[in-house]
């Protein structure tokens, strides 16, 4: 191994470990719960359900999505403890960033160039989202960089590989698929693209048959918001990366025809990461390649002004670092914290009953409290517009009696309310709709409030008494 | 750069000056490459500084900066050229012109190119209402100005090269008085007016009145013009001002703010008052059709000061 590729992997080693371990290190010493996201803990549950021999989750009245990913997690819980498991996503982010450092390592002439991309990978707030969190794309992202490693140096191992992505993630799968079915007969090289291709569809098909919740293809809606972290996206694109990503692109442009694949897929991925999270995470490593690409064009170039050259790439170094840094900020200030989590395990030891919150916490109050959630993102179609209509009912009248009604319809025991929903992210005043009922009617009563987090219990069926 | 959003003008017309010595077939130069290249990462990086949280509340929105609609047709309205050419002035876009044509299909100079170019950026962002007219126009005004500097030049040195050489000094005369007729009498025009939006004597006294006897918390209700009086000399708070960008119901509070000045119906704009905690309206007639507000009587309002401007005091609160 020569100096500068040692000493590449060791920067993207090293940064990629500092990136992962700032937010999650912050969170822990807030006292927060490490996790952020909240399919992180839906993913928990289902595992721990799925090792009891149910397929069904029996919080929400309906059967988990799963995945290989769920049957792997749970004897990593086992293994590690709860409170253990960020190691997972950390490993397995430090093992992405170097299969990405060695993919690109295949791409670039100059050792340089997949240096930068592995250092823009690592820097990037989808590989933050990815590795901070643990979601059926935390484990396809290393085995997708696996099966493309080997599948470029032409060895046997790919097959193994794509055969574990295709059970893990059916989008991120089918996505792989297709670019390297391109790749293969651009480059004319079939047999070996079959001979991957058919174990992975065997192995998905005897996935299928013995497990029928598999996780299906998961299809979003375009939209600007999305896509664009800068935009509030949990999981997209920052702009600065696009910037310099379609800046690369051109100057890959005008090498001509050996790049013709790497630019025609680039607009497939552009296209599936408007409407796939896979495609997003392809299309986030396309950006990188691409931005290393720009950077190199300018250490490369002949400056007129020395100085002009020094500021830009600092410039550029800054515009990576304020993407990382606005992305782990937002993981670092991000529910579940402390005091919510006190007030979900104080919630668990109250007899069971149906929580009504915010749709965001669904996830949260499932597992810390286990009690079922009124409403969670794990619902889709026509029946989420339905319960998403309720919960606005819910939360905005201030007629007691249409409330009750609708309390009673859906069975709804609990309340529980965050200072965050009395500022901004339900209610804007604090006697509006739910919360002018709640502090003004004898049909609630306050069973906890701490930090600012509330809980209130309202009698099941006490519209019914009262009209009888 | 670092003072306003519209440096992205500049960056666009940069850009586009790029395109148009490629198109022109000149010699790419280095040192315009770099500071472009740089100037354009400069101008990104410190605006999503800069804008970070308006992007994230907004989205793409963020464009139109959260203005409501009803004064957004104001603001990024169509371009009608009558109309610029009066703000602009008729000397300056026909000599501006003059020397566009000059620099594209005669002498080809480099420095007229780049002023082309971010002549041409701010006309496209204007035609797709990206920018507002107000501050597109000042633009376009700086740079025909400028053009129209090169083709006086130009039309000087040729007159001077005539059989009438005495006649060049005539035609800057007279391009001079066109230019008052043409430009400066109008600025002076829109000058005066626009001093009639400044505070007179009689609304400053107001606001004074409420800084010394209104408590510190209060909360002024006042037209969104008046908004930034209300801060800066009676030091309350207002229910909206003409700073839009990070208020997250801008639209709703807008509606409401001028309905409460419009409404008759008592009942409704206490509840909308109570909304928004509004302890005084402050009442001016400058930005009002209305000569006074209908629903008020002795049961919820107060007349806490009575001169060409009214102040009244909110005192019902509307129990739901």
């Amino acid at each position: 191994m020569n100096k500068l590729k040692l000493l590449g992997f060791l920067s993207v080693f090293i940064i990629s470990i500092l990136v992962l371990v700032i937010p999650l290190g912050i969170r822990y010493a807030h006292g927060d719960p490490l996790f952020a996201s909240g399919l992180t803990y839906y993913n928990m549950r289902a595992s721990e359900d799925l090792s009891s021999g149910f397929v069904f989750d029996n919080l929400q009245g309906k059967p988990h999505k799963l995945s290989f990913f769920h049957y792997l997690l749970y004897p990593l819980i086992n293994l590690l403890g709860e409170n253990n498991l960020f190691i997972i996503p950390i490993i397995l982010g430090v093992l992405s960033s170097v299969l990405f450092f060695l993919v690109c390592e295949l791409f670039f002439d100059d050792e340089r160039g997949a240096i930068i991309a592995g250092v823009a990978f690592v820097l990037s707030p989808i590989f933050i989202y990815l590795f901070t969190s643990l979601t059926p794309y935390t484990f396809a992202t290393p085995l997708f960089l696996l099966f493309v490693y080997f599948f470029l140096i032409k060895n046997n191992l790919s097959i193994l590989f794509l055969a574990f992505l295709s059970i893990t993630n059916f989008s991120f799968f089918v996505l792989s698929v297709i670019l390297v079915a391109f790749e293969s007969f651009y480059h004319k090289s079939k047999n070996f693209f079959l001979i991957n291709l058919i174990p992975s569809i065997v192995s998905l098909f005897i996935f299928l048959y013995f497990f029928h919740n598999f996780v299906d293809f998961e299809l979003l809606s375009p939209s600007f918001s999305s896509f664009f972290i800068s935009f509030g996206a949990k999981i997209g694109v920052a702009f600065f990366y696009l910037f310099l990503g379609l800046l690369g692109f051109f100057i890959i442009s005008q090498q001509g025809r050996p790049y013709n694949y790497l630019l025609g897929s680039t607009m497939f991925v552009l296209v599936a990461s408007l409407f796939t999270v896979g495609g997003k995470i392809l299309l986030n490593f396309y950006l990188c390649i691409f931005t290393a690409v720009m950077i190199l064009f300018l250490i490369k170039r002949e400056w007129a002004i020395m100085t002009i050259k020094r500021f830009t790439l600092l410039l550029i170094f800054c515009g990576l670092i304020f993407s990382t840094a606005l992305y782990s900020d937002q993981i670092i200030v991000s529910q579940p914290d402390n005091n919510l989590e006190k007030a979900l395990v104080f919630l668990s030891l109250e007899p069971q009953g149906k929580v009504f919150s915010y749709q965001e916490y669904g996830y949260f109050i499932e597992y810390f409290s286990n009690k079922s959630s009124f409403l969670d993102n794990s619902f889709d179609g026509d029946l989420n517009s339905t319960l998403r209509t309720t919960e606005n009912n819910i939360f905005y009248s201030r007629k007691l009696e249409t409330t009750t009604t609708l309390l009673d319809e859906n069975e709804i025991k609990y309340f529980l309310i965050t200072p965050d929903m009395k500022t901004g992210l339900v209610w804007k005043k604090s006697e509006e709709g739910l919360l002018f009922l709640l502090k003004n009617t004898n049909s609630f009563k306050k069973i906890y409030d701490y930090g600012g987090v509330e809980i209130w219990t309202y009698p099941v069926g006490f519209q019914s008494e009262i009209r009888s | 750069m670092f003072t306003h959003s519209s440096a992205f003008l500049l960056i666009v017309g940069l850009l586009l000056f790029l395109l148009l010595l490629k198109l022109e077939s000149f010699d790419a130069n280095k040192r315009e490459q770099e500071l472009i290249l740089f100037v354009t990462f400069l101008a990104l990086w410190f605006n999503f500084i800069v804008y970070k949280n308006a992007l994230l509340i907004h989205g793409p929105l963020v464009i139109w900066q959260n203005i409501p609609l009803q004064v957004l047709t104001n603001y990024f309205f169509n371009l009608n050229i009558i109309q610029s050419i009066y703000y602009i002035g008729l000397i300056p876009v026909i000599l501006g012109i003059y020397a566009m044509y000059y620099a594209l299909f005669e002498s080809k100079k480099r420095t007229l190119l780049l002023l082309i170019s971010l002549f041409l950026s701010i006309l496209t962002l204007l035609l797709l209402k990206l920018i507002s007219f107000r501050i597109g126009l000042i633009f376009l005004g700086l740079i025909l100005v400028i053009l129209s500097s090169h083709s006086l030049k130009l039309i000087y040195s040729y007159i001077k090269k005539t059989k009438m050489p005495a006649m060049a000094d005539w035609f800057l005369l007279v391009i001079f008085i066109l230019f008052c007729l043409t430009a400066v009498m109008p600025s002076f025009n829109l000058a005066f007016s626009s001093l009639e939006n400044t505070p007179s004597v009689a609304e400053i006294n107001a606001l004074v009145w409420l800084n010394k006897n209104t408590a510190n918390d209060s909360v002024i209700l006042a037209r969104p013009e008046e908004g930034y009086l209300i801060n800066y000399f009676a030091k309350r708070k207002n229910v909206l001002d003409q700073d839009y960008l990070l208020v997250k119901d801008a639209q709703q509070r807008y509606d409401d703010v001028q309905s409460i000045f419009s409404l008759r119906l008592k009942t409704e704009v206490i509840r909308k008052l109570n909304y928004y905690d509004v302890n005084y309206i402050y009442f001016s007639e400058k930005f009002s059709r209305e000569k006074n507000l209908y629903y008020v009587d002795d049961d919820c309002f107060d007349l806490v000061y009575n001169e060409s401007v009214k102040i009244y005091y909110v005192r019902c609160k509307l129990n739901e």
